[in-house]
This record gives structure tokens, sequence and C-alpha cells, in this order.
């Protein structure tokens, strides 16, 4: 489904010069596959997201979804994506509805196919309550479960969230855990990045640990628990990560 | 482009707007309550005191009493009562303080000089800054004259002379402007620029709000993912802000139109019909607004939008605008400005052009053509800053950037160390320093110049610039670009300052015939720099007039502005905004060209050796050579060389001008070989 190959993004640094935010990142998610993102702040995971987003043209390799290369015509590819993250944030003075009704014209929905879709996926979430208050009055989680709708409004075959519990409480991650995991039996592509390593672990068919811009290590969770000779993928991680740190010369920001 | 799309996301932006208090209540809320109140309320108060000084009695004070006896008079006064005489112990301090309203003084006895054929020398005290005092030397004066009229006839007609034969002359005036242009030129003055400005107001809130408003709301990257192309989506945000600035003008100029109307109903008799006539038939006057407000509503609302893109806040979007308001507003309210008409050069000037024809269109009619070319010429800047809104909605950082504000604070441990300024710390920077310089510099360098200006540059212009820097841990190395420069540097520099200086000097002609230097403001230039002839006041002026700008004004702006501004404009337009500061920077219309061409070069050399010093060492030149010049410190062969007609008179001879661009060349040959690939 996604092909990400030698991905490299660039930007201008504090002292003016270069400073690569992602760098000769590849990897790929197939059909009903969950791939996890894990990594420090700053490691550029947000950075590679949009890329894959298809909301930011890397400076270095391609995206392919579906065979098709993205670079020629992202605005179309970005159909069949759906993003959240922190920075994607809802209309304060619109409701729910409204928001849900003016992103599916966006995608290209006929009124009565976002009304149905509305209807089901606020089943799902529980937004029923709420569909008709401004957002600007909803609280956090209230919010977020209805990022969660807006991505999933027009079934794309790929999701890509960018820390898609934050701001969740216990049982509302449960119910995006169960969403993923019910799109990704249905044959959804998903890549998400999360700060809650045991919930990658338990969710995530592969895992990509970022550091730095590079990925430090790639595979099935066992398998870099295995190369890293860890109990677990939280030690895995903080191990590779202040390996990586020493090789660069012991600097850890 | 996609209309269904473009239609959902204009929607989407009305809906937003509509709901969205602060910003309807500036489109529809303001101008609903702000012109009766203003109209009305301002314009009863002067009515009312116009009145009341008619209606009024003045009251005169009379040194000696025998004006009374003078025929004609106490008759006129019984008869009218408008004028009162009254007894004053200090008149002329009673007059000054309001008390009385006039004094009339006879100077020569009554009987030797009225009453026995010769003049009467009569002296009328008044204040020419008192209505009332104004109201009683017109009844006076109208009084007195009767009176000397009447004793002329009858002196002429004891001598049997006929009176109109002693009249060379018979003077009737008649005014044939017509009600309508009356009235035309008194709107016409005011009128268009507010529409425009208004206009432009009615853009603003919906500017900042659909652009930066959307990024500081983080709802900008939610649009993005979705596949709407960046095109579709300035092209529906810009219909939105288009849309919104033209139901402000419209809900302006229903507000205006409606005040007027119920304001010319209540006081029709107080005032000619001359407005009344224009409101009668307000229809090629409306016809003509709407040919030409709706492409400079285009102009407007993208052009805005545009600066808005920049802005990661709606604060930091506010403090963009406010220069681009002031950029609308001022040659719109120039313009408006009785005398000035629409010639084939104004024609192509944005908001200029609008104005005029406007102006014309009121004072009784423009040509077709005129309107066409204004039509066009506005169409096509407004097209122009679309495509400009388009390509940078295109960048990535303008669209994703997430730099953090500056906190507003006073506390240095509020700020992380930095090693940038970005446009709008530096324009902020700036700004604060031109109000310091307006409000205070000019008040010094008016009292006490030489003084003043010293202290102007070194207090008001460094100290605050450095200090800021200070506050906000800001690294003086990289913000100001203090780096080392090879001595090749200060070479092209030198070269570059002189060359430049020569060929602003050939720019003098041209400038004269444009906009010529009043003489009065030359002189007073000229004597600010007037000072003695010895060693010890040489050296002071040149430390104030040469060193002391060179250093103050290079920190501010190839320093901090030119740093800030290269960070997010391209190298280009940085040198240009920089220099266009730089010329405004010096408050005087007349020397804003020569600054601001001088600020290129300046700009020019410090990006590309990246070092600030060659512009300071440029600036102290140039400032020295012109002292030099004018205080005749160049031997005359040269001077009267370069300036055959004088160094005051800026009209350099052919081969000063070809010495400049000798010059100019090898400096940007120097820094184009040795400092070009240096990537600045």
């Amino acid at each position: 489904m996604l092909e990400a190959i030698a991905l490299g993004k660039v930007f201008r640094g504090r002292g003016g010069g270069p400073f690569w935010a992602v760098r000769e990142v590849t990897l790929s998610v197939r059909k009903g596959e969950v791939y996890g993102l894990i990594g420090p702040n700053g490691a550029g995971k947000t950075t590679l997201l949009r890329m894959i987003a298809l909301m930011m043209r890397p400076d270095e390799g391609e995206i392919r979804l579906d065979g098709q290369a993205a670079a020629d015509r992202p605005d179309a590819l970005r159909h069949k994506i759906g993003f959240a993250s922190g920075n994607t944030r809802l209309y304060g003075r619109l409701t729910p509805r409204e928001i849900l009704l003016f992103f599916g014209r966006l995608y290209g929905m006929s009124r009565a196919q976002i009304e149905r879709r509305t209807a089901e996926l606020g089943e799902t979430f529980g937004l029923l309550e709420f569909l008709d208050a401004r957002c600007d009055t909803l609280s956090t989680g209230q919010l977020q479960r209805v990022s969660i709708a807006r991505v999933a409004l027009h079934d794309p075959p790929l999701l890509v969230l960018d820390e898609p519990a934050n701001g969740l409480d216990v049982l509302t991650s449960e119910a995006l855990f169960q969403f993923i995991r019910q799109a990704a039996e249905r044959g959804v592509a998903v890549v998400l990045s999360m700060h809650q390593v045991s919930a990658v672990e338990s969710l995530c068919a592969r895992v990509g640990l970022i550091h730095r811009g590079r990925l430090v290590a790639q595979g099935r969770p066992e398998e870099i628990c295995r190369d890293a000779s860890a109990p677990d993928l939280r030690t895995a991680f903080i191990r590779l990560v202040s390996d990586t740190a020493d090789a660069a010369g012991g600097r850890f920001t | 482009m996609n209309w269904r799309v473009l239609i959902t996301l204009l929607g989407k932006e009305l809906l937003e707007t509509v709901r969205d208090r602060r910003t309807l209540f500036m489109m529809i809320g303001l101008p609903v309550l702000l012109y009766p109140s203003v109209l009305l309320v301002g314009t009863q108060v002067a009515v009312l005191r116009q009145e009341r000084v008619e209606k009024g009695v003045s009251r005169v004070h009379l040194e000696t009493a025998s004006l009374l006896d003078l025929p004609l008079i106490r008759p006129w006064l019984e008869a009218t009562g408008k004028i009162v005489v009254v007894y004053s112990a200090d008149p002329q301090r009673d007059l000054r303080e309001g008390k009385i309203d006039l004094i009339a003084t006879v100077k020569a006895p009554v009987s030797e000089t009225f009453f026995a054929g010769n003049p009467l020398p009569v002296e009328l005290l008044y204040d020419v800054t008192e209505q009332r005092s104004l109201e009683a030397l017109d009844r006076m004066d109208k009084l007195l004259k009767d009176v000397a009229e009447r004793e002329q006839r009858r002196r002429l007609e004891e001598r049997g002379i006929d009176p109109a034969e002693v009249m060379p002359l018979m003077i009737s005036r008649v005014d044939l402007a017509g009600n309508v242009k009356v009235a035309g030129a008194i709107l016409g003055a005011l009128l268009p620029a507010l529409l425009i400005i208004i206009t432009a107001l009615g853009a603003f809130y919906p500017a900042v709000d659909l652009t930066a408003g959307e990024k500081e709301r983080g709802t900008l990257e939610t649009l993005l993912s979705t596949p709407v192309t960046r095109s579709e989506l300035v092209t529906g945000k810009f219909l939105a802000v288009f849309c919104l600035a033209l139901v402000t003008a419209l809900v302006n100029l229903l507000a205006q139109l409606g005040t007027m109307y119920v304001f010319f109903g209540q006081i029709s008799d107080t005032l000619p019909g001359a407005f009344t006539a224009l409101l009668r038939n307000p229809f090629p006057l409306l016809l003509v607004i709407g040919i030409i407000m709706i492409p400079m509503a285009l102009l407007l609302s993208s052009l805005m939008m545009a600066v808005c893109m920049f802005a990661r806040g709606f604060r930091e979007a506010q403090t963009y605008l406010t220069p681009v308001m002031l950029l609308i507003a001022a040659p719109a309210l120039i313009a408006g400005m009785p005398g000035i008409r629409l010639t084939p050069f104004w024609t192509f000037v944005p908001v200029v052009n609008a104005v005029l024809a406007f102006k014309e269109a009121m004072l009784g009619g423009v040509s077709a053509q005129a309107l066409f070319s204004v039509f066009v010429s506005t169409l096509a800047s407004a097209l122009f800053t679309i495509a400009c809104a388009v390509w940078l909605f295109h960048r990535e950082e303008v669209t994703l950037a997430d730099e953090p504000m500056l906190p507003l604070s006073l506390r240095r441990k509020d700020y992380p160390p930095r090693d940038f300024l970005t446009p709008s710390h530096a324009l902020g920077i700036f700004g604060l320093i031109m109000a310091l310089i307006f409000y205070a510099g000019s008040l010094l360098q008016a009292r006490w110049p030489l003084p003043g200006l010293f202290v102007t540059e070194w207090l008001l212009v460094l100290m605050p610039s450095l200090l800021i820097l200070w506050l906000v841990r800001a690294d003086f190395r990289s913000v100001l670009g203090l780096r080392r420069c090879p001595p090749s540097g200060f070479a092209a520099g030198a070269l570059l300052g002189a060359g430049t200086f020569l060929i602003t000097a050939a720019f003098g002609p041209i400038q004269e015939r444009f906009l010529p230097i009043p003489e009065a403001l030359q002189e007073a230039f000229n004597r600010f720099f007037e000072t003695d002839n010895t060693t010890a006041a040489r050296l002071w002026l040149f430390l104030v007039a040469a060193l002391s700008p060179a250093i103050c004004e290079e920190v501010l702006f190839r320093g901090i502005l030119l740093r800030g501004f290269v960070r997010r404009l391209h190298p280009g337009v940085a040198v240009l905004a920089v220099s266009v500061l730089f010329g405004l920077f010096h408050l005087s219309i007349f020397r804003f060209m020569p600054t601001a061409v001088l600020g290129i070069p300046l700009a020019y050399m410090c990006l590309r050796t990246g070092s600030l010093f060659p512009s300071v060492l440029a600036h102290a030149l140039v400032n020295s050579i012109a002292l030099s010049l004018s205080m005749g410190l160049v031997p005359d062969m040269i001077t009267y060389w370069l300036f055959p007609a004088g160094p005051d008179v800026a009209r350099v001879s052919a081969g000063a001008l070809a010495l400049g661009v000798g010059l100019l060349l090898p400096g940007i040959a120097i820094l184009e070989r040795r400092f070009g690939g240096a990537g600045h």
C-alpha cells in the first residue's frame, strides 16, 4: 500500500546551515498492517508523517501509494489518506456535524453519503450527544474523538495518525485502539506515532524507531527486542536511543 | 480548479466569520453606529456653534466714544442690536481672553478729520483664532465701509462730481461652480479615500482570521491534509475575504448615504441644497463606485492575505498589516486633496487611481476611457498579488512554519537565547525607534540641531536597538552581521558608496521636476549644518552628521532589519524593503528617494560580504562627501567639475555621472567575484 524510499527533508537550521530533519528513511506498510513509529521528541516523526501524508514534499527519495508515485499528483492521492495529528485541530466556531459535512465535501462525498457516515461514526465514537454543539465548547477528549471521526469519514485505505492518543482518557484510548484494529482487519493500512511504547507494542505488527531523523531499528517488536537484547520494547527503545547518542559523540539533546 | 470545492470552502469561511462576533461587529456594527454618531453629532455641534456666532451679539470696546458720532452708526446699532458697545479697563487682555470680541480705535479727533473732509484712520483689533472675533470684525468692517461709501458719495456730490466718474472699475463676482460641483469638491476630498480605507479595513480582519488565524488555531494543517489543492485553498479563502471586504464597503456606503439623508433632511435650510443635489441622483456615482470598487476590493483582499500568510498568529499578522494599512491610507488621503487630477500617469498607480477616478466622477464625470484604464490597471495589480498569494501558499515554510513567537515580556529570563530575529521582531524594533524619533528626536533637533541629532542617533536609535537585542538574548554577532570582512569588502563598499552618491545626485533634476524641495526647507536644512570655521567645530560636525549615523543607522537597518527580513524573504525583496524603510526613516518626503536609493547598495554589500562593517564605512563616506561639498572643504575646481551649478543645486555633470558609474561597476565586480559564491 505505502512505500517510502530513502526519504529526506532538509530545513534551514538555527545557525543558517542545513539541518536534516529526516534522512534516508525507507519503510513500507502493507494493506491491513499497523506500523508504529517511536522516537524521542524532535526525532523527525512529525516531519516523516507529514511527508507520508503528502502534505510536505520530500527533498530526497520518493513515496509510492499503491504503486503510484506521489510526487506526480499529491493532491489527488491525498484522497486515499486520512491524516490526524496534534496540529490538525477543528474549527471552534463550527459544530462537529458541520465539520464532517465540510470535510466530506472536500473529499468529494455526496450529502447523503456524509449524513450516513456521520450517523455511523457518531455511534462508534459516541459523538451523538454533542454533534450540534460548537467545537469551542467541547472537551479535549471529545474533540479528539471528532478528529478521528473526521479522518475516518471518507474511509481511506491509508490512515496516518500522529500521536492520536494524546489527551485521551483510558476508556477513549481503548475505543481508539479498537477502531484501529478493526480498520486494519478491514484491510486499511495504518501508520501511527505514539509515545506510549507499550500501546505500540500491543497494537502494531511492525515498529520503526526513529532518532535524529534516521530509522535506527525497524521490524516486528520482538525482533527489535531480540536485536537490542532487551526484555521489552521500552527497554530496547531507551537502549537504542542512548547507543546512537553515544556514537554521535555522547551529546544527547 | 473544482467549483464544488471552492463553494464549499467559501461557505465554510463565511459561516465561520458570521459566527465571529468581533469580525461581524467591525464589518457591520461599527459603520452602522459610527457614521450617525460622528456625522450627526459632529456636524450638529459645528452648525450650532456657527449659528450661535451668527446670531450672537458682538461685544466691541471703543477707545473713544467719538466713533459713535459718525453718521449711520448709532441708528444701525440700535436697529440690529448685533453690536453692543462695552467698556473694558484692559481691552487687549480682555480680547485675548475672549471677554470682548473687538477693539475699535480712532487715531485722530473726528472733528478734525471726518467732519473736516479728511480721512479718519480707524484701527480694528481682533483675534483670528476666535470665531466670534472674526464675526465682530466682519460686522464692524461692513458697517464702517457703508459709512465711508456714504460719506464719499456726499463729498463728491458736494463738489458736483458724479460718483460714477471716479469709479475706474466696477467688479462683480459670479460663482459658476454650481451646487453639485461644490458638494462634489467637499465630498470628493474625503469620501473616496474613506471608502477605500474602509474596504481595506473590511478585508483586514477576515484576511488575518482566515490565514494567520487558521494557522494559530491549528486548523490550517487539517485543511492541508485534504485532497484540496493549494490553489483551490487560496482561491476559496481569497473569495471569502473579497466578499467580506465588499460587504463591508457596501454596508459602509449605505450607512454613509443613509446618515446623509437623515442629516440633510434635518438641516436642509441651514446648508445649501448642494449635497442633496448629489444625493438625489446618486446612481451614476454608485455605478462608478461599483466599477472601481470590485477590482479594488480584489487588490486589497489579495494584498492583505499575501502579507498575512507570513504571520504565524493573529497578533503577528496585525503587526504586519498595520504598515500596509498606512501604505493604502496615505496615498488615498493625499490623492483626495483638491487639485490633483487623474492624469495618464496616475491611472497606473493603484489606490491613487481609484481615488482620483472616484473624485472626478463626483466633480461631474469621468471619461469612459479613464474609467476603463483604472479598472484594467487595478485588476492587473490584483491578479499579480493573487498570483503572489497562491505562490506563497505553495511554500511549505510559509504554510507549515512553526517557529514559536516571542513572549511579550520584560523579564530577560523569559527569552531563550537566539541567534536570529524574524521580520516581525525586526519590524517591532523599527516601529519603536520610529516612535522615539518622531516624538523625542524631532523635538530635540528643533531645539538644539547638532547635539539633538547626536543624541537621536546614539540614544534613540542605537541604544534602544541594542537594549532590545540584549533583552531578548539575541546573539549580537549573528543578528547584526558583526563578522570580520577582508579589505576587498571594504574597498568594494567604498567604491559602491561613492559611486551611488554621484549617481543619486544625477537624479536631482528629476526629483526637482516632480517634487521640488521648497526653498524654506532647503534653507533650514543648510542652516542645520552651518558651523564655525574652526577645526574643532568641523570635527564635531563630521562626528555628528557623518560618523554617528553611519554606525547607529547601519546597526538598525543593515543589521537588525536586513538580517531579520532575509530569514523570511527573498534577498532582493529584503534589500528593497529595508531600503524603503530607510527612506521613510528620514521623515521627509523630499529626502525619501535619495536615501532609499542609497539604502540599496548598502544592503547589497552587507548581504554579499555577510558583514555589517563595509556598509558602515560606505555610509560614513557618503555623508562625509556630502558634508565636505556643502562646507566648501573640497577644492572649487573639483566641486564645480562635479556640480556645474554649485554644490547646493543637485545637477551633476556628465563627467561626474560617468565617474559614478566607473566607481560603482568595479565595486559590484569585486563583490560578485570575491563574495558571490559565499551563499548569502
